[in-house]
């Protein structure tokens, strides 16, 4: 293949976010989540990290619960900035989720870098936000990586 | 060595430019380098992330609803 028809195949591809509750879980169990994410990663979805998720799990790692495996986790964080489609945070709020405030940073980063699907756990913020689609984990996983 | 002609001709010998450029360089190396390993990506290792997770969670213990409630009341507390 080509390096043209390579970068063509990039552009094709629908880009997925996962927020971040689904990112620690797949990280730290290995459980349906982390299957999500091996399907995700090796069919024609590409994963992008916003940067808000790397900053909410460096901030959640600092609770005492978490604290004596402070290296183990610098390893993970070292490894997920190589990715190469970390998304920068939103530079506008279009949305203004009055009831969900802690949503509304990486729903409006993925609107503003076009991403297509928001993938999370929590069903309050499922919906359409301009091309973005927040879905359900186990609804995205039956409609597009169960077979 | 990338190198762009100079307009004109002085005596009638041709006069070149040779100059350094780095992107055109870097990208050349990449090319090449795609060309000889085929696709690549110098991008996150997930399996090396699992394996890192792994072993976290040998010592931790946790399930993946446990963590996913850690998380909804880390956020909570902060949210007070």
């Amino acid at each position: 293949m080509t390096l043209q028809a390579s970068e063509n195949e990039e552009k094709n591809k629908k880009r997925v976010v996962v927020d971040t509750s689904i990112l620690i879980s797949a990280v730290i169990t290995d459980g349906a989540y982390r299957k999500l994410l091996r399907k995700l990663l090796a069919t024609n979805y590409q994963l992008c990290i916003p940067q808000e998720v790397i900053d909410e799990f460096q901030n959640i790692v600092k609770e005492k619960k978490f604290q004596k495996y402070k290296p183990l986790f610098m390893e993970i964080f070292e490894e997920l900035r190589k990715s190469s489609i970390l998304l920068p945070y939103a530079t506008q709020n279009k949305y203004i989720l009055e009831n969900f405030k802690e949503d509304e940073g990486i729903i409006n980063c993925c609107v503003e870098n076009g991403i297509d699907y928001l993938v999370t756990n929590d069903k309050k913020t499922t919906g359409k936000y301009n091309g973005l689609i927040v879905i359900f984990a186990q609804e995205f996983f039956s409609l597009f990586l169960s077979n | 060595m990338p190198y762009q002609i100079i307009l004109g001709e002085y005596l009638s010998s041709k006069w070149y430019e040779f100059f350094n450029n780095p992107t055109v360089q870097t990208k050349k190396t990449i090319n090449e380098e795609y060309e000889t390993l085929g696709n690549f990506s110098q991008g996150t290792n997930w399996e090396k992330i699992f394996t890192l997770g792994d072993k976290i969670n040998r010592d931790l213990g946790t399930t993946e609803q446990g963590i996913i409630d850690d998380i909804a009341s880390f956020r909570k507390r902060r949210k007070k």
